[in-house]
């Protein structure tokens, strides 16, 4: 019986959970189009999230098995794979490897309008943290939405948290105003 | 002082009345003085009073004694106020009075001397001394850390290590004393103390740095030969000094002698305890080898005791040690040569596992290297520690010692050693606590261990001191390894052993060795298993498998080769040697077993006779007694045994350990499938032992075939979508029980008539059994309409009964056949006890693989089926498999000879030429199956184990994969989400939003064929693809019927995808 080759060797960063893994240590530049190594090469080759992201990076080949194919990162939030918020297409593993690393390391940044949707349903958790971070990152643009949420929202430690954020907000409009 | 304290008033105003005037009691009373002159003397007082404080806070602030100062400022305080008060008193009397007393003005003056400088006095000591580098310490200490926290503060604190190592041992000290103390007013030691400038861990290492200042100040007096010579001349120029070191010299003079080892020994760092410390201060014990240089007197003994210092001499003469030194030769006579080169000072290990109290410990380390390349680095640590006594109350002393020492041969092969010495010593109360001299000192129990590691060997050589000698010292003496304070020795001691076991010089070769042992050792492994395996196998009437026996005698030929180098070598006493001489003769003796082994000789007509015992056991317990229902009655009238057992008839008994499958899974398809190839498998193995002269199985599985085949009809219709895959086990089955049949017959005397007649007739049984499937399948296929071709994609329960009972009949005519030929061979009434009934389908006897005319077209038909079958087979090996396309090309001719044999066979062309065709192309069939076969067990597509892999499957955990293949909500979205655009030029595949997905994955993963990976093997992952046989999403936007669907770790998922 044949073994499988290695996985593919990664430094993965706290935080991040492994969801399935058989990203190979295959590389496609060097493989003939009959070898049976392409068996390996399909769409779901590595999935590792992010949980307090609710963040996925998803690893694949496309089309499967296909030797002109190409690796794709896709990496999605809120399992929302029609709007990845970054991707990134190579045939080189090294460089695969080193665009995963660096995403596991330092991974892109949640558009401020994902975070804004995020005001709306979810868990009142949920919603304070979209607003904390709007809040750090001083979204201004976000504060009518934070007020709509703390509308929504039951009195209480929730509606605190969401008062803080808007609370920053506004000073951080007010500052921008007397600059102006 | 004491002059100044009295005051000048005691000299110079007033006389003292004499002593003998007393009162009338004779008791001094004091001189009479008049209210002025009480006055100036009390002023005096406390003037006095006021010089002897400021001398004490001046004092207090010469030596920076802050306690002290706020002591003496406290008093000054007091007294000045005194004094001032006094003196202001004693100068309204004077004036009241009109006149000063003689001194007043003094007075006045020492008052105003005292109160002009109380300004300075004021000034409190800071407490402490400060060092060199002070400023730049607190600024590196009180630097942000700049970046990210980590590397600032590593930064910070390798900033903080190098000021610190630059301190001299004065200034180490000092600063040490002042983290001790802990004074709030200093600013440095607070700043090093604050957990935001460093944390406790960077504090503890650089206190150890700070701690390790006297030994740097050793290493750079050892490294600087210039120097060192320079202060050694000042030595002797110090008689005094050079008489109080003599003696402690040792070391040098032992292995050196006047002008002492040249390259040796630089120890480059110690860690005593307090108590150690404290002892070597007073010049105990480890003093020797002191740089009688560095610093003067007792400061160089107090910083570097413990330094080996290399001899300073200009010339790199090598000295030879004397005749009597036992490194003077090594195990082969080389001379040892010793060479000047130093080698840099590393880091001792101290010793593990402190379970008990540490008195005292040092550790030293020793690099040395002879002219030959060979180097030795030890790394020692001496310990007294106290020990719960062994008799009595009073706790015990304990030396212990280890000592790990790394010998590299200048070949390149490695000796290291672990070598822990200890006894019981006993110290007198005032007796200084030094490690290194209790070695000497007279013990009990003194005892020794080594254990020594030759690297290229992976080999290990234990060693043992002499044992009770009077001290640890004496324990080690008597060997080369374990000697106390001689390296060199040590050194020549590992080289020997090196050479003992034949490593020194030969490290490549014993490496490889070692490596091809374990290699070995391994293999022989798994030999015994598979000749135990064997064994057992022929044992029971299974075939023999010499293919599998052949690499093991080959392997104990391999060892056998290897002990015969090994023992060249001079390395037949190793471990290795043991372990494979020890397999080998194992190996020796199971091949001796096999060879002997054989098949038990079996009682055909016992066997027979005990058929519907066994039946009975396997399908009903407790039902054993059967009367004397013979064989055959069994199998020609299956519903005898029935009425004889009191089970009724045996269209289906729930007792059928068969259809406890069945019946647990609600008829399903997957239950029928497993039960079928449950007894397809049991058939093959009944063949394999028949073939052997145990034809119990044969007669075994025939009853359960029979019995299993009846109840198929009860199971109404289902697919079957193994029936392909069975109908080719079964053709298989077929051949083989015409091989046995025929190889029966052409040998005389291997099985009874009964067995060779049971066997023919099984070979018909499986051959119409499998030929009515692939009709069935056929008829099935083309109902459904459609499709590539004809082949078995599903199958009705009614169409499995109807191919069981022709299979039934079959078989049934086979034997009232022969049993009608034995009749008329031997006159009537001998075949009585075989069924009364009369044969329905009583079949002329022939050969096998014979056809009749009659069955030409059917027989054409089969093998348009079967090769249709091969096809199918053949498009699922993987394709990057080399065979698959010869494989598919071959199975593609098949498929069109049998097309034109059927075409021919229905156009009426029954002749020789169309019989020799059909038999050309049934042997290629064979051929082309065998072929495939072999194929799909190279790519690990072997059959699935039903029992492990239905349990794989049961315990598997559904992913949904973050939902990447499940996001389209109608089926518009489904094609649009898979299609590729610009902004998603690589979409993943979409499932229907109303595909039940997990249940389609379960289900694909149940009924889909895998085509990577073992399925048997628990710990495999196994990808397989699957046909819905309808839409169940979009690849790259175009609907698709199938999917891949994988099992990894436990946890099955997959996608639709166009293309395999």
């Amino acid at each position: 019986m044949t073994s499988d080759p290695l996985l593919l060797r990664l430094r993965v960063a706290a935080g991040w959970l492994i969801r399935y893994n058989e990203l190979r240590e295959i590389d496609p530049e060097k493989l003939a189009p009959g070898d049976p190594a392409w068996v390996y090469m399909n769409q779901d080759l590595l999935q590792v999230e992010n949980r307090d992201e609710q963040m996925l990076i998803d690893v694949g080949w496309y089309p499967d098995n296909d030797p002109a194919g190409t690796f794709a990162i896709k990496v999605v939030v809120e399992e929302d794979w029609q709007r990845p918020i970054a991707t990134a297409r190579t045939r080189s593993l090294g460089e695969l490897a080193d665009r995963l690393e660096m995403l596991l390391l330092k991974p892109p940044q949640i558009p401020t309008e994902r975070l804004v949707e995020r005001l709306v349903g979810g868990t009142a958790e949920s919603r304070c943290a979209a607003a904390e971070a709007l809040a750090q990152r001083r979204a201004i643009e976000a504060l009518d939405a934070i007020s709509a949420a703390m509308k929504a929202e039951p009195a209480g430690g929730g509606y605190q948290r969401l008062a803080e954020a808007r609370d920053v907000l506004i000073r951080e409009h007010v500052r921008r105003e007397t600059m102006q | 002082m004491r002059d100044r304290e009295k005051g000048p008033g005691y000299d110079q105003g007033f006389a003292f009345p004499s002593p003998r005037r007393a009162d009338g009691h004779g008791v001094y009373r004091g001189p009479e003085r008049s209210p002025q002159q009480a006055a100036f003397v009390e002023a005096q007082r406390e003037v006095g009073a006021v010089e002897k404080a400021r001398a004490d806070v001046e004092a207090a602030q010469e030596t920076n004694k802050l306690d002290a100062w706020g002591d003496a400022h406290g008093r000054l305080m007091t007294a000045l106020d005194k004094a001032t008060k006094a003196f202001e008193s004693a100068r309204a009397i004077s004036l009241s009075v009109g006149s000063e007393p003689a001194g007043f003005a003094d007075l006045k003056e020492r008052l105003e001397k005292v109160t002009e400088v109380k300004a300075k006095l004021d000034i409190a000591p800071k407490g402490y001394v400060e060092i060199a580098l002070e400023e730049e310490l607190l600024a590196a200490v009180k630097r942000r850390p700049d970046g990210s926290a980590r590397n600032g503060f590593a930064r910070k604190e390798a900033d903080v290590s190098e000021l610190m190592a630059q301190l001299s041992v004065a200034d180490g000290r000092n600063l040490l004393a002042r983290i001790e103390r802990k004074l709030p007013d200093d600013e440095l030691v607070n700043a090093f103390l604050t957990g935001s400038n460093l944390l406790p861990e960077r504090q503890e290492r650089l206190l150890k740095v700070l701690k390790g200042a006297p030994c740097r100040e050793a290493i750079r007096a050892a490294r600087a030969p210039s120097t060192a010579r320079h202060e050694r001349r000042n030595a002797s120029e110090r008689p005094t000094m050079e008489a109080e070191d003599a003696g402690k010299d040792s070391t040098s003079e032992r292995i050196g002698g006047a002008t002492p080892i040249a390259a040796v020994p630089a120890a480059d760092s110690e860690r005593a305890s307090a108590h150690s410390q404290d002892d070597s201060d007073r010049g105990h014990g480890a003093a020797d080898n002191v740089p009688r240089a560095t610093h003067d007197g007792a400061a160089a003994r107090h910083h570097a005791h413990k330094l080996l210092v290399p001899e300073p001499s200009p010339h790199r003469t090598i000295l030879i040690p004397d005749a009597d030194h036992p490194a003077m030769r090594d195990i082969d006579g080389e001379q040892v040569i010793q060479t000047s080169e130093v080698i840099a000072p590393g880091k001792p290990s101290p010793l593990r596992g402190k379970s008990w109290k540490s008195l005292a410990e040092v550790t030293d380390s020793v690099s040395l290297q002879d002219d030959s390349g060979d180097t030795l680095r030890i790394d020692s640590t001496y310990r007294l520690e106290i020990r719960p006594a062994e008799v009595g109350d009073i706790p015990d002393t304990w030396i212990h010692t280890e000592r790990k020492a790394l010998l590299t041969v200048g070949s390149g092969e490695h000796a290291g050693a672990t070598i822990v010495g200890q006894a019981r010593i006993h110290l007198a109360p005032d007796e200084a606590r030094d490690p290194k001299a209790a070695v000497a000192k007279a013990s009990t129990g003194a005892d020794h261990w080594a254990q020594i590691y030759l690297a290229e060997a992976q080999q290990y050589v234990n060693l043992h001191g002499a044992g009770g000698r009077p001290s640890l010292v004496a324990d080690a003496a008597g060997s080369d390894v374990l000697a106390y304070d001689d390296p060199l020795r040590m050194l020549v001691g590992l080289k020997n052993l090196l050479k003992q076991h034949h490593v020194a010089g030969h490290g490549d070769d014993v490496a490889k060795m070692h490596q091809r042992a374990q290699r070995m050792l391994v293999a022989a492994e798994r030999g015994r298993a598979v000749l135990q395996s064997e064994i057992e196998s022929i044992a029971s009437s299974h075939d023999p498998h010499p293919g599998k026996v052949a690499p093991v005698r080959l392997l104990v030929g391999n060892i056998t080769e290897w002990l015969a180098t090994n023992q060249q070598a001079g390395r037949d006493g190793t471990e290795d040697a043991r372990l494979l001489r020890k397999a080998r003769t194992e190996l020796e003796q199971l091949l001796d077993d096999l060879d002997k082994v054989h098949a038990p000789r079996r009682n055909q007509l016992d066997d027979a006779l005990h058929a519907s015992t066994r039946f009975a056991e396997r399908t009903a317990d407790g039902f054993v007694e059967l009367g004397a229902t013979v064989a055959d009655a069994v199998v020609l009238d299956i519903n005898a045994i029935g009425a004889a057992t009191g089970l009724g008839t045996f269209e289906y008994h729930p007792s059928s350990k068969l259809f406890q499958a069945v019946e647990a899974t609600g008829s399903s398809t997957t239950a029928l499938v497993a039960v079928v190839n449950g007894f397809a498998d049991e058939w093959a193995d009944a063949i394999e032992r028949a073939r052997h002269g145990d034809y119990r199985g044969l007669t075994d599985v025939s009853v359960d075939t029979l019995m299993m085949l009846d109840g198929a009809r009860t199971v109404g219709t289902v697919a079957l979508d193994k029936a392909e895959a069975l109908a080719v086990k079964l053709g298989d089955i077929a051949r083989s029980a015409h091989t046995v049949a025929k190889s029966a017959y052409e040998v005389a005397g291997l099985a009874t008539a009964e067995a060779r007649d049971v066997a023919a007739a099984m070979a018909d049984g499986a051959e119409v059994f499998a030929a009515r499937l692939r009709a069935g399948g056929m008829q099935m296929a083309a109902a459904g309409g459609g499709g590539p071709g004809p082949k078995l994609g599903g199958l009705s329960g009614e169409a499995l009964a109807e191919a069981a009972q022709a299979a039934k009949e079959a078989y049934k005519g086979k034997r009232h056949s022969q049993q009608s030929a034995k009749e008329a061979h031997k006159g009537k009434g001998q075949g009585k006890r075989l069924s009364q009934r009369a044969p329905r389908d009583v079949r002329e006897q022939r050969t096998p693989h014979e056809v009749g005319d009659s069955e030409i077209p059917t027989k054409a038909r089969e093998l348009v089926a079967e090769a249709a079958a091969l096809e199918a087979r053949a498009s699922k090996l993987p394709q990057a498999m080399a065979e698959r396309w010869d494989l598919i090309a071959k199975s593609q001719q098949l498929t069109k000879d049998a097309h034109d044999a059927a075409e021919l066979s229905g156009a009426g062309q029954r002749d020789a030429h169309l019989v020799d065709e059909l038999k050309r192309v049934q042997s290629e069939a064979v051929d082309l199956r065998e072929e495939l076969t072999t194929a799909e067990a190279k790519a690990n597509l072997a059959p699935a184990d039903p029992i492990v892999w239905n349990q794989r499957i049961e315990r598997a955990r559904w992913d949904n994969h973050g939902n990447k293949h499940t996001k389209a909500r109608t089926a518009e979205q489904a094609k649009q989400f898979s299609t590729p655009t610009d902004a998603n030029p690589v979409p993943a595949s979409q499932y229907l939003p109303d595909i039940d997905v997990h249940e389609l994955e379960a289900r694909a993963l149940r009924e889909g064929e895998a085509y990577q990976g073992d399925r048997n093997n628990p710990s495999s992952k196994v990808f397989l693809w699957f046909d819905a046989h309808e839409v169940i999403g979009y690849d790259r936007g175009k609907a698709v019927t199938t999917m891949r669907v994988e099992l990894t770790s436990g946890t099955y998922h997959g996608h639709p995808r166009s293309a395999l």
